[in-house]
């Protein structure tokens, strides 16, 4: 049986350095400490070194260098981190080794030490065309430097680009997000992650909204902008293969699946995560703490749990889960993991059953919550 | 006898009665100033919270007059609020006299009025007290001509005193002992004393408050009450100076306290009359009024589990609140709870609040009604105060609601508005008349079940804070009632349903529809929210089916969390009420029957 052999697994680096928090970002970022990065670095460097004898040096198929802003590393240190992953981890032949990047911090140079460190995918994080909504974000870029950061990408051997979008921000109307689409269309990405914005506590964004300075869009005109974006990426070619993710035929994030496929993963650097044994770890989220050496925190996963794990991860994606799948992983059958709890969301039309695999329909799509929440 | 003086005081909310009452009890010294607090006689938390007296009260006394004769002054202490009017009647019984307290900047009151009547039925002789002379809004002569006009007393019998101040204490005092009357009675004669209220004690059961009319009691009688038929035997009686201190005997004229042996304040009757079981009085104290419950709502836990608690919470407040009646109700919504049925408005407030504060339960209060009389086509007449109960419409003949007489004072300029607002709330005539320059009564016959629906409020309003009211009822008339039951996803919810006029059902039942709309969150599905008589769609509104209920980001570092917040969804989605397919979170029953309120 196939089962019994190990997939490869994913391996993420996170890299919190930005040259200016955004408004909505709510991850483990920081501004103003470039100056921690060679230590930061290191620090990374030995985790992975570590962590690769530990886990017995699994073969990985899949790379995500996230942040933060990976582009504020200089040519060599990312270049290290990347030799420390292929030193620790027999990375195979066809791996897909992504790199997040923002428009206004990738230079040549350094577009040009990723693809010779293997680097073959870059996400840059585009947003949205207009200046006043970037600023609104907290961005520093404008989309000038989108469309020059896509060129020096193209320079350097770049040929999967992905362009992160977002919508229903603060004041954006439907004909701003049409530009948007529009522009980001003209620059032919390979790949698209199309984000309505979540709102999280504690951002300046949230901050804003609550005290009524900013207006989102209403629930409608939000969905209507989803709809719009999942139209228009269709009509340029780009399936959709998960809630907000979509790609040209080949060119699905196969790191990203691996994660909603329950595919292992290792996780390095300041709140980084790990999926290893049937353990959720993660690292300490702040970046003082992790440079001091803190314990991560681990988290058993539980049959119950890991079962729901697989709703709540591969229903994201439009091709569902495969009830073969979900029976090797789990020993049983989604009919028998769920029961009756299927029904509610089944007969709501919000799920289907689709050549062997349960998945959200249309409508489950804007809706996935609360079906998860009925197969609780 | 002829040194006893049975007196209460009567005044308008905030004119100054508890004040007053905690001047006179200092200067007889019946308090020590470690044991003295403001409004000594209200021992409830929320009667001193909101400077209001709820429950009866007596005060012994003890007074050496200028000519260095003793005195025993027995102030008997009555709730101010028109809902308690029923115990004012009752503590007027046991007294000769009553001070009338007139506020000196503000004047005569409706509720002045309404009690001096009172007072006046009783045989009561008055003394006029111009309290607040300190304030320098005071218009003394002013309210010496109201005195003398709306009040028709005696102005040159009027005591200016400053209860804040002391000023005129001791002339009240002495004013007691010259102008109130002694009380009569025959100490030889068989026992007629009246219950005029009675407090419950933990360890020593029922303490009756009494005025012996005729006759003595001591420990070791044999009682029987004339009421209610019970019988029992003396344990101990006394008088109340703020601590109970037993006495040898209690005889004609006095008042004070028996203890009997009784258990719950159930078994008697407040206005009931004891006397002797081997020698009984020939005829009780006339004036005996069984209390009336005019306003009923059912109460239920927010939370089902506290189903227990509630009802001994209430068996406890009922210990000590004969006029608050329950009975067990069950909701297809809400759960199991309670019927209960309240003298008004404000003692379902305080109900609800003594519930919440005192044996912290969350409540969810359904819609207040008035008891309707019902004739069916069959000839039976039943009485109806609870929707649920409400016969199907095709076997009723008529039906009859309670009016009041209300009486509204007002400064002149609002008048109109106040005729309008009765006319609003159903009014079927409205009467005005000039109490004096700038001062008008309106009195109105009007629905009570109409006045439920915050008309005490609304009248504030449109008089700036102004008017006040007052009301008794009088009658039951023809009327024209429909049950509206509000539908939520086509579901009926029985504890939203309730009875009100034809005229004013749609206008209400779009207030409801509009407020559930309001506070139950978006489905995956719309909701429609229905006010319905019959079969009869009357008022509607929407809820939209929500369209987002996604997480945009979901990767490796988000899934952990991501499963705590479908978590907390998932608990919050288990604190609603189900009714069909919706979830009604318990905040939608109380914003709607709250909003009703207000």
């Amino acid at each position: 049986m196939h089962s019994t052999l190990p997939k490869p697994i994913g391996l993420y680096v996170h890299l919190p350095f930005c040259v200016r928090k955004c408004a909505y970002c709510d991850f483990a970022s920081y501004a103003g400490r470039q100056a921690d990065i060679p230590r930061y670095v290191d620090a990374v460097v030995q985790e992975i070194t570590r962590r690769g004898a530990e886990t017995g040096h699994p073969s990985a198929d899949t790379i995500f260098l996230g942040g933060g802003t990976p582009s504020l590393l200089d040519e060599f240190q990312i270049t290290r981190i990347l030799d420390a992953l292929f030193d620790a981890f027999p990375i195979e032949q066809n791996a897909e080794i992504t790199c997040e990047c923002n428009p206004g911090t990738l230079t040549p140079p350094f577009a040009q030490a990723l693809r010779q460190a293997g680097v073959n995918r870059l996400s840059l994080g585009a947003q949205a065309a207009q200046t006043r909504l970037l600023r609104l974000l907290g961005r520093i870029h404008d989309w000038e430097q989108v469309i020059a950061s896509v060129e020096i990408a193209r320079q350097a051997g770049f040929e999967n680009i992905n362009l992160d979008l977002m919508f229903g921000l603060p004041s954006q109307t439907v004909s701003d997000f049409r530009e948007t689409l529009a522009a980001a269309m003209a620059l032919c990405p390979t790949h698209v992650s199309c984000y309505g914005l979540i709102v999280e506590e504690g951002t300046p964004i949230c901050r804003e909204v609550t005290a009524g300075k900013l207006v989102l869009p209403n629930e409608e005109v939000e969905r209507d902008m989803y709809e719009f974006a999942r139209q228009t990426f269709a009509e340029h070619g780009l399936q959709q293969y998960e809630i907000s993710n979509f790609a040209r035929e080949g060119y699905a994030c196969r790191h990203n699946i691996g994660c909603w496929t329950r595919v292992r993963y290792l996780g390095f650097g300041c709140a980084a995560h790990s999926f290893f044994d049937q353990c959720r770890t993660m690292n300490p989220p702040q970046l003082d703490a992790y440079l001091a050496g803190e314990e991560p925190k681990t988290e058993q996963i539980s049959k119950d749990e890991a079962r729901f794990e697989s709703m709540m991860l591969g229903l994201r994606m439009t091709r569902g889960v495969k009830d073969e799948d979900f029976t090797r992983m789990h020993g049983l059958s989604i009919r028998d993991a769920f029961g009756a709890k299927l029904d509610k969301p089944i007969n709501a039309g919000l799920l289907e059953w689709h050549e062997g695999a349960l998945r959200l329909t249309r409508l489950g799509m804007d809706l996935q919550n609360s079906v998860l929440v009925d197969l609780m | 006898m002829n040194h006893i003086r049975n007196f209460c005081i009567i005044a308008h909310i905030d004119h100054g009665k508890s004040t007053l009452a905690d001047r006179l009890i200092q200067a007889c010294g019946a308090v020590s100033q470690r044991e003295f607090r403001d409004q000594v006689l209200d021992s409830m938390d929320i009667e001193r919270e909101r400077g209001i007296t709820i429950k009866s009260n007596s005060i012994t006394l003890p007074y050496r007059a200028p000519d260095g004769q003793n005195y025993q002054l027995n102030l008997i202490d009555t709730p101010g609020h028109v809902d308690f009017s029923h115990e004012v009647r009752r503590s007027l019984l046991a007294c000769d006299g009553a001070l009338i307290v007139v506020d000196a900047s503000q004047g005569v009151e409706a509720q002045t009025v309404a009690n001096l009547y009172l007072a006046l039925d009783n045989n009561l002789e008055l003394l006029p007290i111009i309290n607040k002379i300190d304030l320098p809004a005071a218009d003394v002569d002013r309210v010496l001509e109201e005195i003398d006009k709306d009040l028709g007393l005696d102005p040159f019998a009027a005591i200016p005193v400053s209860a804040k101040t002391g000023v005129g204490i001791q002339d009240v005092l002495k004013g007691i002992v010259e102008k109130l009357p002694c009380p009569k009675g025959d100490p030889a004669g068989p026992l007629k004393a009246l219950v005029f209220d009675a407090q419950f004690d933990r360890y020593r059961g029922v303490i009756l408050l009494c005025r012996i009319m005729d006759g003595t009691v001591k420990p070791g009688d044999p009682i029987h009450f004339m009421h209610s038929g019970w019988d029992y035997t003396v344990e101990e009686v006394g008088v109340n100076r703020l601590k109970f201190c037993p006495a040898e005997q209690l005889s004609a004229g006095e008042v004070g306290y028996i203890i009997a042996g009784i258990k719950s304040v159930r078994e008697i009757e407040v206005g009931d009359t004891i006397t002797q079981l081997d020698r009984p009085a020939a005829e009780p104290v006339p004036g005996y009024q069984k209390a009336k419950s005019v306003v009923f709502s059912s109460i239920y836990p927010i939370n089902s589990d506290e189903y227990r608690e509630l009802a001994q919470a209430l068996d406890k407040l009922a210990i000590n609140d004969a006029s608050l009646t329950y009975e067990r109700d069950s909701s297809a919504a809400l759960g199991f709870g309670f019927r209960c049925g309240f003298l008004g408005l404000l003692h379902l407030d305080v109900v609800q609040e003594r519930l919440q504060r005192e044996f912290d339960i969350g409540l969810v209060v359904s819609a207040p009604s008035v008891r309707y009389k019902v004739s069916l086509k069959d000839g039976d007449v039943i009485e109806v105060d609870n929707p649920g109960n409400w016969p199907d419409p095709i076997k009723i003949a008529g039906v009859t609601e309670p009016y009041i007489k209300a009486s509204i004072l007002t400064p002149e300029e609002y008048v109109g508005s106040v005729m309008d607002l009765c006319r609003e709330y159903r009014s079927a005539s409205q009467q005005m008349n000039y109490l004096c320059v700038g001062r008008v009564e309106v009195v109105s016959e009007m629905p009570l079940g109409e006045v439920l629906f915050d008309f005490y409020g609304k009248l504030k309003t449109v008089t700036r804070g102004y008017g006040s009211f007052d009301y008794v009822t009088i009658d039951y008339r023809e009327t024209d009632v429909v049950k509206v039951e509000i539908l939520i996803n086509g579901e009926p919810v029985d504890a939203l349903a309730y009875l009100v006029h034809r005229d004013k059902a749609r206008a209400r039942a779009l207030h409801y529809c509009e407020q559930l709309a309001e506070a139950i969150p978006r489905h995956q599905f719309k909701i429609p929210i229905q006010g319905v008589i019959g079969g009869k769609i009357i008022a509607r509104s929407t809820i939209q089916a929500y369209r987002k209920d996604v997480t945009a980001k979901c990767y490796g570092g988000d899934i952990t969390r991501k499963k705590k917040l479908l978590e907390k969804q998932k608990k919050g989605k288990a604190k609603m009420k189900q009714v069909g397919q919706v979830q009604i979170p318990q905040k939608a029953f109380i914003s709607v029957l709250a909003a009703d309120r207000k």
